[in-house]
């Protein structure tokens, strides 16, 4: 990525950020300052927080499964990695009963540990399209059904109703707190991804080159697949499921990486911020008279986009 | 002597084998199919979990960090797939050497996608990837195969010059017996998991075929399958 780039999208990150804080800006200079401050800090920052971070650690780990899998269809949601992440945070919260937000951090990371261990088992490192699509279906279908389940036998009778919110992914009503629960593990996940950024741009090459290259193949995937359910569950503890911002941010990002998967990590991270900030403003501003849930309007985005995008691979893959 | 292997297996493909390189020399690798061929190379060059002990120039490649694996070896595999849409010129740095290796042509390609280039043109990008770091060892497993009859030709006598210096070697896993001949300075034959033979005598005994007025002829001719019941 070149700087003049990588200025530009931090350029556009910071001004959807303030934006984002400060919009509408009437209400907090008009009646009470301090109440204005409190709605700033209490309601604005986190939301635009989580945004930025579960934007950026969502666009940073699909760009890393799809430089593993050598697949431009791969990513956190479409590999199940994100279903198994809420199912391991619905059985902690409404099965054993414990909401702390550590707790559910941890039974969401295990979630999407386990999701990826069952993808890699079931499609192989190196799976073909249509192998790992369906694999990621048939977890994420399961995980899906495993979450109904958890949340019908939960002793409590409001949890379907208590977690339909999360579920559809949402970044309202949390606190600066929870917020860091979120944004630690990702910023550390994503600077650790970086790292990998050369070994699996040689990874490119083939899996045979990057090891005669001297490049643990074994321990590299190991280490994608660790730091994506430990970054992706920790987010999707607080803010439940996103979908297709994974998909969507490193496809841009290769744009700018002249198509090398290991290098488009940063890039996908600014991009994947960028975007889900977007949509979040959109969601605010959006003259509906009520919130929509920000995993749906990303959904309502992406899913078009993922259609062209697997219409656009048949036609120029048809021999 | 410049490279020393002994003992080196890959459970259920290769069997202890052991073998010398001088500095300088060209070495054929032939074999049937499943021999071992490609087995032996990713051996050398680390690929899977080999056992068995290499020295080059007195230090095993497989352990140097990849900053500097590729002024010791490189190695071309069979597979001309690359799954990603890099440029030429990125896959050549990419594996460590300067973009515009001279000898093989490649200026009208170095910035295209690779996938968009025709299989023996993208195979010249995946030997020059090879080449350019100019490694002490070259490993290439069918380096010409998608080649048209001139490349293969260029090719063979590319390697040879590359070599002229005496301080590199190539082991190179051929199918063409005529190419294996004529361009190598040694030949090896492979069986079964296992270095069978040096020299070109055992190939009728290995791949059941035999040089009659200078081609290479099936020894039994293959039964004809409309005679079989």
């Amino acid at each position: 990525m070149t700087r003049p780039v990588a200025a530009l999208l931090l350029l556009a990150l910071a001004a959807f950020f303030a934006a984002s804080v400060l919009t509408p800006l009437a209400p907090l200079l008009g009646v009470d300052r301090e109440l204005g401050m409190t709605v700033v800090t209490e309601l604005r920052l986190p939301r635009a927080l989580l945004a930025l971070v579960y934007g950026a650690m969502l666009g940073a780990s699909g760009a890393a499964i799809q430089a593993l899998f050598a697949n431009p269809l791969a990513s956190p949601d479409l590999t199940g990695t994100t279903s198994g992440a809420a199912l391991g945070a619905v059985v902690t919260a409404y099965l054993f009963g414990f909401s702390a937000p550590i707790a559910l951090s941890i039974g969401s990371v295990a979630g999407a540990l386990g999701a990826l261990a069952l993808l890699l088992a079931l499609a192989g490192p190196r799976a073909e399209t249509a192998t790992l699509l369906l694999s990621g279906l048939a977890i994420s279908a399961l995980a899906g059904a495993l979450t109904t389940l958890a949340l019908a036998l939960a002793p409590s009778p409001f949890a379907f109703y208590d977690a339909y919110d999360w579920l559809m992914g949402s970044l309202i009503d949390r606190s600066l707190e929870q917020a860091a629960f979120a944004a630690l593990p990702a910023a550390l996940t994503i600077a650790l991804l970086m790292r990998l950024g050369p070994a699996l741009d040689r990874l490119a090459l083939g899996e045979e080159v990057a090891q005669s290259l001297g490049h643990d193949v074994a321990r590299l995937r190991l280490e994608v697949v660790c730091l994506t359910a430990l970054g992706v569950g920790a987010c999707v503890a607080i803010c439940g499921a996103i979908g297709f911002i994974g998909l969507i941010a490193p496809i841009f990002a290769r744009r700018v990486t002249r198509g090398h998967p290991g290098r488009a990590i940063f890039p996908a991270a600014l991009i994947g911020a960028l975007l889900l900030t977007a949509a979040d403003l959109c969601v605010r501003l959006a003259p509906l008279g009520r919130t929509l849930p920000i995993g749906v309007v990303t959904a309502l985005i992406g899913a078009p986009f993922f259609l062209w995008l697997v219409a656009h691979m048949r036609l120029r893959l048809r021999p | 002597m410049m490279l020393r292997a002994s003992g080196l297996s890959l459970p259920g493909r290769l069997h202890t084998a052991s073998l010398e390189l001088r500095a300088g020399e060209f070495v054929c690798l032939i074999g049937p199919n499943g021999s071992g061929k490609t087995s032996l190379l990713h051996a050398l060059a680390g690929i899977g979990a080999p056992t068995g002990t290499v020295a080059l120039d007195g230090v095993d490649p497989r352990t140097l960090p990849p900053s500097v694996r590729p002024a010791f070896l490189t190695y071309l595999p069979a597979s001309r797939d690359v799954p990603w849409p890099l440029l030429a010129r990125d896959v050549i740095a990419l594996g460590g050497g300067a973009a515009a290796f001279p000898t093989l042509e490649l200026q009208p390609f170095l910035d295209r996608p690779i996938n968009r280039l025709s299989t023996g043109e993208r195979s010249r990008v995946l030997i020059a990837r090879a080449l350019a770091p100019r490694p002490k060892l070259l490993l290439l497993d069918e380096p010409t195969a998608n080649l048209d009859p001139l490349w293969q030709i260029r090719l063979m006598a590319l390697v040879r010059e590359e070599l002229k210096t005496g301080e590199r070697a190539a082991l190179v896993a051929i199918h063409d017996l005529d190419s294996a001949e004529l361009y190598a300075d040694r030949v090896i034959v492979m069986n079964e998991g296992r270095i069978v033979a040096e020299g070109m005598d055992q190939i009728p005994a290995v791949f059941g075929v035999e040089r009659r007025a200078g081609r290479w002829e099936a020894i039994r001719p293959p039964a004809d399958p409309r005679s079989s019941p």
